[in-house]
């Protein structure tokens, strides 16, 4: 038996009434004194004890009276599946929880708890709870369970400040996804948020939650927002060594609804302040302020700028990591030299590293008679385009610079001899060739794969439709990469590690003879992204926001620190890092690479809302009816329940007829 | 009769504080009343014949006879008895209980302050015994007015004792009477009635006229209490709690029971009995000590 209105149990107390009225009369009886107590003394025991019989029983009905009364009043129902009843339809529900940067503005957070905390409160006996926590991505922190202990103990162990932006698609998707496996029909998303207008993209490829699905949302953001924020840091990811002084750019905004307009922001270059600039905002409007700094060494700088002025700090600061990288010294030598240009190797390649007035490359070029071992000197990389032939001390000259870390690019080209390259250059090239391509009059090979996640070609996402009428096959060596295939799956581009250094063999030409490569946009950037890689430099970016996912550079040992030197944990295997915090993180990288910064997201610096209805009509299948308050639910399926069983007035009976008793018996007991 | 006998009723007795007066006003209130009766009581009754002696009243010589025999012969009339009445009065705790017009003991004064009046008056000679478990007070009978002034002070002086037990007190008596006497034994009997009328019966077997007049109150007699009390007794100071409504009929019964046994007991020992509720006028009382007055005692 469980009641609809429990509170009425109180009234079981009255119960005690009559016996509480009996014993304080009963405690001063008045003294009558009488001639003699013979005739008293006589009175029949049974009559006395008869008496008394009905004395109590007089108190038993009216104790039982005012205990029915209270039981009536408080709605028995009796069915062994009725508590879940008492609770409305039991629901399955997903509770998105949103722990973005924003949240910590004021006290959403604490008002989020206390939301929470009432949901917790409010949870049926019947019903099972979800819990996500998000911001750009969702977290399950709780799968369905309808255990309230275990539900507060996951809730109460999320007090961490996330500084991720918000998305609701996301963790839209993932509540619908989980509601799939929910064990009730009943099926209601509760949405805890400041309802930042840039949470919400209106359109999400016409997705929408299942059918039956609600969606109830509870907000816990201040109207009245004031907030000074850094935009976005403008700083190169790479400067050259010796250029002129680097510029870093900040974008500021009061973007609360009372602005703050004065402030002095302040520029760190390797945790030292270099600069304080003062600042004056005009209503609505945002400042760009710039810093220079002379970045003339080589090597990584993490620098930050931060702004004074409000109390919200989270996006007051941001950081920055620059990488000043010396030129990389590039020697080409050149296996046809030809007075025609475009029938020169060396002329399309030289055009590619070195058009361009802030090359990081500084090219010059021998003919290949004419090289040998004065030539390495001060070179980083060496470029073979369409070699015959070389001898055997300049192929010494060649193999003691690879295994001293230097790095080279063999090109193919109608220059190669079968019989005597694979002899030649088989020391510490990544292949040997097989035979030439001989492609009918029109047939061409495209290049068609390559691996994407090798470092010269992961920040390359271009097309490739570069056509070839001639090439050689190439046959790996054991230890080598194909990192380029043919559209004949034939490997295109091959790598290997030699000593300290790297060699890369292409398998056709880089001039117009064999194809039309040098006239495609992909040919400086691979040209460029070769030589780098050749060079061993990264092309690890260094600056990211929060929640992206950080490929780190394998090549290193990859100890991860952050400021203050706390090693940090991530996976190894791929290896991936997800920052959660921003600043400036340290990667021991054999002197090469050391830092990377990490800032938060810029839409979370803005206030401004969205409305409640807008989310709804968007996310909300078609056909889900709006839901119904909780407590009008429960009222209704309580009154179907009460009406059925009226157990309350078969009780309400049973009162009245002992209350009939009562008197009949009281009538006919002295009092 | 009627307006007479209001002076009888407890309650304008007790408004009259000389115990002269009071016992005056209800014995002449009381033969007022009788005088419109066709029975002219025992003064007038004719009992006997003897010889006439010298010195004689010549009134009393029946003439009529005379002149059938020729010979002086004197009527002896019933008044020219002597009777000695001896009042025993209960004075014990239980006779200070009284609801409406007064204590039990306020009206066995009055009754035999009338008594030892009316006594007085017929020419008698009247005593008094007052007791409770003992003999508090003894009057041997006399019929001159001075004594009746003493009985009455005594009477007036009365307060109530302690327990109640007769038998003593009426023991002594019995050695005390050495002529026969008329006992009037005015108590509410609420002792051992068996050894009490058993002892009464002793008397009565010595030649004794006895009357027994029972006094009972009005709450005695129809317990009306109705909320629930300790009930004390003031006599042993025992108390009782109880339900007035629950234990009435019983009590009722209890009661009755014990009037039917005293009247029965006294009966079959020819006392007279009367029991009297003090809130009733006293003329039963004496209406009774006259019968039995009539009966020649």
């Amino acid at each position: 038996m469980v009641f609809v209105a429990p509170l009425f149990l109180l009234g079981l107390i009255t119960a005690l009434l009559p016996l509480l009225i009996h014993l304080i009369r009963r405690e001063k009886p008045p003294k009558v004194a009488f001639s003699s107590i013979r005739f008293l003394q006589k009175t029949s025991r049974k009559l006395i004890l008869f008496q008394n019989i009905q004395q109590w029983l007089l108190l038993f009905l009216r104790s039982l009276l005012f205990l029915l009364l209270a039981i009536a009043f408080a709605r028995p129902l009796l069915d062994s599946s009725v508590a879940e009843f008492i609770d409305g339809i039991p629901e399955s529900h997903v509770v998105l929880f949103d722990r973005s940067m924003s949240m910590s503005y004021g006290d959403a957070t604490a008002r989020a708890n206390t939301e929470m905390a009432a949901i917790l409160a409010n949870l049926g006996a019947a019903d099972e709870l979800a819990l996500v926590e998000f911001g750009e991505a969702p977290l399950r922190v709780v799968d369905f369970s309808s255990d309230r202990a275990l539900l507060e103990a996951r809730i109460l162990a999320i007090n961490e400040t996330s500084y991720q932006g918000t998305n609701y698609w996301p963790a839209f998707k993932l509540a619908d996804q989980l509601l799939e496996d929910a064990a009730h029909e009943n099926k209601v998303i509760t949405l805890i948020s400041d309802f930042q207008s840039g949470a919400f993209a209106e359109e999400e490829n016409g997705w929408r939650a299942k059918v039956g699905v609600n969606i109830r949302f509870i907000d816990v953001g201040d109207e009245e927002v004031s907030n000074l924020a850094i935009m976005d840091i403008r700083a190169p990811d790479f400067v050259l060594e010796g250029e002129e002084p680097t510029s870093i750019l900040a974008r500021i905004r009061s973007t609360g609804t009372v602005p703050i307009t004065t402030g002095i922001a302040s520029f760190k270059i390797n945790g030292q302040v270099k600069e304080r600039m003062p600042f004056d905002l005009e209503e609505r409007s945002e400042a760009v302020l710039e810093f220079q700094h002379d970045l003339s060494e080589p090597g990584t700088f993490f620098g930050e700028i931060s702004l004074s002025g409000d109390k919200f700090l989270t996006d007051n600061e941001k950081e920055f990591s620059v990488l000043v990288s010396p030129r990389i010294n590039v020697l080409v030598l050149n296996g046809e030299p030809s007075k025609n240009w475009y029938d020169d190797e060396g002329h399309w390649f030289g055009l590619a590293v070195d058009a361009a007035g802030q090359s990081p490359f500084s090219v010059s070029e021998v003919p290949s008679v004419n090289f040998d071992d004065s030539n390495l000197d001060t070179v980083d990389v060496v470029g073979i385009l369409n070699v015959d032939e070389l001898e055997p001390s300049q192929i010494n000259s060649l193999v003691n610079f690879v295994e001293n870390g230097g790095g080279v690019f063999l090109a193919l080209g109608d220059r190669t001899l079968l019989d005597s390259f694979n002899d030649n250059f088989s020391g510490f090239l990544p292949g040997t060739i097989r035979s030439r391509g001989k492609l009918a009059l029109g047939d061409y090979r495209v290049l068609a794969d390559y691996d994407r996640r090798h470092p010269i070609f992961s920040n390359l996402d271009s097309d490739w439709p570069a056509k070839f009428d001639a090439y050689w096959s190439l046959d790996p060596s054991e230890d080598a990469e194909v990192l380029m295939q043919f559209d004949s799956a034939e490997p295109a581009l091959l790598a290997a590690k030699r000593g300290d250094g790297l060699t890369l063999m292409f398998a056709t030409s880089m001039d117009l003879e064999w194809g039309d490569f040098p006239l495609q946009n992909s040919y400086l950037p691979f040209i460029h992204e070769s030589l780098r890689f050749l060079n061993g430099a990264s092309n690890f970016p260094l600056n990211y926001e929060i929640g992206d996912s950080i490929l780190l550079p394998s090549e290193y040992s990859n100890r991860l620190t952050n400021v203050d030197g706390t090693e940090l944990e991530y996976d190894r295997d791929i290896p991936s890092f997800t920052p959660t915090k921003p600043g400036t993180y340290f990667l021991d990288a054999n002197d090469k690479l050391n830092s990377f910064s990490v800032k938060t997201s810029a839409t979370e610096s803005i206030f401004k809302r969205i409305d409640t209805s807008v989310i709804y009509d968007s996310v909300v299948g078609q056909g889900t009816m709006p839901p119904l308050a909780r407590e009008v639910s429960t009222e209704r399926l309580i009154e179907e329940r009460e009406n059925a069983q009226q157990i309350w007035w078969w009780i309400l009976l049973a009162s009245t007829m002992l209350f009939f008793a009562e008197l009949f018996i009281a009538n006919r007991t002295y009092r | 009769m009627s307006e007479s006998l209001n002076f009888l009723d407890p309650s304008v007795l007790s408004g009259l504080n000389n115990l002269e007066l009071r016992a005056r006003v209800v014995v002449e209130g009381f033969l007022s009343g009788l005088h419109k009766s066709p029975k002219r009581g025992f003064s007038v009754e004719f009992n006997d014949y003897r010889h006439y002696q010298r010195g004689d009243d010549l009134r009393h010589v029946d003439w009529k006879l005379y002149g059938r025999t020729d010979k002086l012969f004197i009527k002896q009339y019933e008044d020219e008895t002597n009777v000695r009445a001896t009042i025993v009065l209960d004075t014990s705790a239980s006779m200070a209980f009284g609801s409406e017009s007064g204590s039990k003991l306020t009206y066995g004064v009055t009754l035999a302050s009338a008594l030892a009046y009316f006594v007085t008056r017929q020419r008698d000679a009247v005593g008094l015994v007052t007791f409770d478990d003992r003999v508090l007070e003894f009057l041997p009978p006399q019929s001159r007015q001075p004594h009746l002034m003493r009985i009455l002070r005594t009477l007036s002086a009365v307060t109530p004792g302690a327990a109640t037990d007769a038998t003593k007190p009426l023991g002594d008596l019995a050695a005390t009477l050495n002529k026969r006497s008329m006992v009037i034994f005015i108590s509410d009997l609420l002792d051992d009635e068996e050894r009490v009328i058993s002892t009464l019966r002793n008397l009565r077997a010595m030649g004794n006229d006895v009357i027994v007049l029972h006094l009972l109150d009005n709450a005695e007699l129809h317990f009306p209490f109705n909320e629930s009390s300790e009930f004390i007794d003031m006599e042993t100071s025992e108390s009782y709690l109880a339900n007035p409504n629950a234990i009435r009929a019983a009590y009722l019964d209890n009661l009755n029971a014990f009037l039917s046994d005293c009247k029965k007991k006294c009966q079959r020992s020819d006392i007279d009995y009367c029991l009297l509720n003090t809130s009733e006028p006293l003329d039963s009382a004496l209406s009774t000590y006259m019968a039995r007055r009539a009966k020649g005692g």
